[in-house]
């Protein structure tokens, strides 16, 4: 059963009668029975895994609140404690549970590393064992990943952290625990939800509310409108310039990469407005994923406002542990010995970055183009944070104004040119074709492409191109009043009636007739689904 | 405050609802000489058709019923389509019933071969049959009919592999917008906008009404011993289909219409009329060279291709089954002259126009 499917439609529907029929009290164990049945029914035999990963987390849980209790009452029955006791005891506490964390961390990651990673893990071991002369075929394993997979593991990973640091109280229930990790809407492709965030949310019964309702369904029609008159069409354009990268030299090539970018951008984007739409009829909120990404106006940026809860789980549970860490910390004074204050003061955090972002490129796959692509983002960004004094001077120099429009349009298509580039490894089908699509790029400056008609033969019709173009043209102003702070469905909900119900059945309309979907098209899933 | 909010939503959804279906009445699938006819149905006026025709093209190509009504006066209504599924005959009957009283149905039996079967199964065959169909709740069980039939004709002879095939499980059947939405690449045509006009009563009005191809080289196709039985599914099929008259109280006629096929084709459609025969019932083999010679049909001059008749040939082929009718003694009173039956007059003279210039202008 897919987002975009007769099916789950009518799942929603009926599981928000089911959810606001049952008493308030209940209504959590409609969402845990809904998101079960939707797991299993899209995976019988791989759902088990995601049990498994619940359990692990929630006995973890269960063990380090116990600690951190027993902690807290020692505390309480010893007020005369002395503060070198304290250290001791807290120390002594913090080794058992660090224990503890490690298995749970070491036994969720496990199914993960296991199901996404051992067959490429297994291959390289192979080819290197061949090398010294072993003779053999790699072992394999041929097993469907599980649904969400790698979104779930996170946040079930970001539960036991939170309950080890003391941030939360573990969950005794482990049937609501099963639903913070299986909540049916996001299971798919996330976002990476919090425990603090979500749990309250999802346990609590919601009253029906009309407008949160109407708001939830707006969104989920907003994300359909993305992925299917803007996701699909641009993937038609980058399967034909990816699938047959030896034919395009040029600025061909960098259209795809662009291309590819608008794509995963309305087709993750505008999975997360489905997902999130489905909630906010629960009157759940999800974690923000976007904050408009392509108006960024540096890589870091970028980062910060694409797949936020992916860049705040590694900033939150790799980059400020490792960087804050005591390792790094010495790291830090000895490498300040050898190449001075500036660089010895960035470098643990330059080491640190680079390994949340080749964590970022591994997550996406089993493969060295999404490490190359991870590391594409981490050299980007510790590269211009190291030559940001050479920027500033040059700047002061050329006597540039940075406050005016053009400068800022400038880095957004800086940011939009750099990371474009960047999405040629997470694309292309492997990596030395990725560096030979880099290569083609540059081995020819053939601008008339762009107005000699090449632009109609990637599989798209005139009257295909002029819709996406008009696509891309509201997303572009809706995204900029966004922007500008401005609600959109809110300013809606506050015109004539008559006005709303065009805008919105004229939506609907427009989905149904210009949607990319039936049997003329072969309809992808969600990019971030294979993740 | 809250009931106002209710009642908004239903007139939302009830004005979704329209625009919905206004959208999906454009977008459905394009208009054809084959299957406007079909679409036509509910234009007739109540109590006025005592007879209807199935069958494939084979059919489209060899019934006129201008002919018919000219020079008889019959009033006879061609519900064949393109490589028709069988299925559809008993809903499509079903559905006449509801507004008029038919006596008898002649049936072409070409639909019944093995090897048309699993063509009609074609998801463009199907969905032409059906989504022409006039009753919009009718629809469904037409629909419903050819799954049924589908699904024991995949278990007989075995689902072809190519994916062109009806799938049961496809609900895009019960939303044409599914599929044909996309032909907003090509943009829309005036006759996606407007009634289906049926101005010849389905009679030939092909591009190629005109045409001439000199057949009598295959006439030893015909040239065969009626020999073997009918399979097993054609069998139950048939016996479906008799039941069903008898049923409803409606005569049946199976035909074979003049077409040239294989020796082993040919031989089938004729096992097919030779059990219909056995069973009682009333056929006509247009294979049997005695029944060609007496309908007049030139074999150099009345056929358009191997497969179909031209206007010229379907005109013979049609009043030879209307005199085989009267002979017989089914229900065929002369409606000429009827105040009801001013349309027929009209098409029937519209048609014998359009069929004079035809001739006229091919010479």
């Amino acid at each position: 059963m897919t987002l975009i499917s007769v099916e789950f439609a009518l799942f929603w529907l009926v599981t928000a009668l089911l959810y606001f029929v049952f008493p308030l009290k209940y209504r959590w164990t409609v969402l845990l029975g809904s998101s079960l049945l939707f797991y299993f029914w899209n995976g019988l035999g791989t759902g088990y895994f995601m049990l498994f990963t619940v359990a692990a987390v929630y006995v973890t849980g269960l063990l380090l609140d116990k600690y951190n209790n027993e902690h807290k009452d020692y505390l309480k029955s010893h007020p005369d404690m002395t503060r070198d006791e304290k250290k001791a005891l807290k120390q002594k506490m913090q080794k058992k549970k660090r224990c503890i964390l490690s298995a749970g961390l070491v036994v969720s990651f496990a199914f993960l590393v296991f199901l996404k990673y051992f067959n490429f893990l297994s291959g390289q071991a192979f080819s290197v064992l061949s090398l010294f002369g072993v003779k053999g075929t790699a072992p394999k394993i041929d097993l469907a990943l599980p649904l969400g997979i790698s979104f779930y593991t996170l946040q079930a990973t970001s539960y036991i952290v939170d309950v080890y640091r003391g941030k939360l109280a573990a969950e005794k229930n482990f049937a609501k625990m099963t639903l913070f990790v299986s909540f049916f809407p996001q299971i798919i492709q996330g976002p990476i939800g919090r425990f603090g965030h979500m749990a309250p949310q999802l346990f609590e019964g919601h009253r029906f509310d009309f407008r949160e309702a109407k708001f939830g369904t707006q969104l989920f029609l907003w994300g359909l409108i993305k992925k299917l008159t803007l996701a699909e069409y641009m993937g038609i354009i980058a399967d034909e310039i990816f699938g047959n990268y030896t034919q395009y030299k040029g600025l061909i090539i960098l259209f795809g990469a662009m291309v590819y970018g608008v794509q995963v951008y309305a087709d993750f984007s505008g999975g997360m407005d489905m997902i999130s739409g489905v909630a906010q009829v629960f009157g759940i909120k999800m974690a923000v994923n976007f904050e408009r990404p392509y108006f960024a106006r540096s890589v870091s940026e970028f980062w910060r406002r694409w797949h936020i809860t992916l860049g705040a789980w590694m900033r939150d549970y790799v980059f400020y542990p490792l960087s804050l860490s005591k390792a790094f910390a010495n790291m830090g004074k000895k490498t300040r010995k050898v190449f001075g204050t500036y660089i010895g003061k960035m470098l643990p955090t330059f080491l640190a970055s680079f390994i949340a972002f080749f964590l970022v490129g591994v997550w996406h796959g089993s493969s060295y183009k999404y490490v190359v692509y991870g590391l594409w983002n981490s050299v980007i960004i510790s590269g211009s944070i190291l030559l940001e004094p050479v920027y500033k001077k040059i700047i002061e120099k050329l006597k540039i104004n940075t406050e005016c429009f053009s400068w800022q349009l400038f880095q957004i298509l800086r940011t939009f040119l750099l990371v474009s580039v960047g999405r040629i490894f997470s694309r292309a089908d492997s990596l030395m074709i990725s560096f030979n699509m880099i290569k083609n790029m540059f081995s020819e400056f053939n601008p008339w492409v762009l107005t000699n008609g090449t632009l109609y033969t990637f599989g798209l019709q005139p009257r295909q191109m002029f819709l996406v173009f008009l696509v891309i043209i509201v997303l572009f102003v809706v995204s900029l009043m966004q922007e500008k702070g401005m609600k959109i469905r809110e300013s809606l909900e506050k015109q004539n009636m008559l006005f709303q119900w065009l805008v919105i059945i004229g939506a609907i309309i427009f989905v149904a007739i210009y949607g990319a979907y039936g049997d003329q098209f072969n309809a992808a899933d969600f990019v971030y689904q294979q993740f | 405050m809250k009931n106002k909010k209710w009642l908004r939503s239903v007139a939302f959804i009830l004005l979704l609802a329209v625009a919905f279906v206004g959208v999906s009445q454009c977008y459905g699938i394009p208009n054809s000489y084959d299957t406007r006819n079909l679409a036509a149905f509910d234009d007739e006026k109540e109590g006025t058709i005592d007879g209807l025709v199935f069958g494939t093209s084979v059919i489209g190509y060899s019934w006129n019923t201008p002919a018919a009504w000219q020079d008889y006066g019959m009033a006879i209504y061609h519900m064949g389509t393109s490589e028709q599924p069988f299925a559809v005959i008993r809903p499509f009957m079903d559905y006449a019933l509801k507004k008029h009283d038919i006596k008898y149905a002649v049936i072409d039996v070409h639909g019944l071969r093995s090897k048309t079967v699993i063509s009609s199964l074609k998801a463009t065959k199907v969905r032409s049959a059906y989504l022409n169909f006039p009753g919009e709740f009718s629809r469904f069980k037409v629909l419903h009919a050819i799954f049924d039939y589908a699904e024991m004709a995949f278990e007989f002879y075995g689902k072809p592999k190519d994916g062109k095939y009806v799938n049961l499980n496809d609900k895009s059947y019960y939303l044409p917008l599914y599929i044909f939405h996309s032909r907003w690449v090509d943009g829309l045509k005036k006759s996606d906008f407007v009634t289906v006009e049926n101005k010849y009563m389905g009679a030939n009005d092909r591009k190629n009404a005109f045409g001439v191809m000199d057949c009598s080289g295959y006439l030893n196709l015909w040239d065969y011993e009626i020999t073997g039985e009918i399979d097993g599914f054609q069998r139950q099929q048939l016996e479906m289909l008799f039941e069903y008259g008898k049923e409803k109280n409606i005569e049946l006629i199976f035909i074979s219409l003049p077409s040239f096929r294989t020796k082993d084709e040919q031989r089938e459609l004729s096992n097919l009329i030779k059990f219909c025969n056995e069973q009682g019932y009333d056929t006509i083999d247009f294979a049997d060279e005695t029944v060609l010679n007496e309908a007049g049909i030139d074999l150099k001059k009345d056929f358009v291709n191997k497969g179909h008749l031209n206007s010229r040939g379907g005109i013979k082929s049609t009043k030879y089954v209307c005199e085989f009718l009267k002979e017989k003694g089914y229900y065929t009173p002369d409606h000429r002259g009827e105040e009801l039956y001013k349309s027929w007059n009209k098409s029937a003279k519209a048609y014998f126009n359009f069929y004079e210039n035809g001739w006229k202008n091919k010479k």
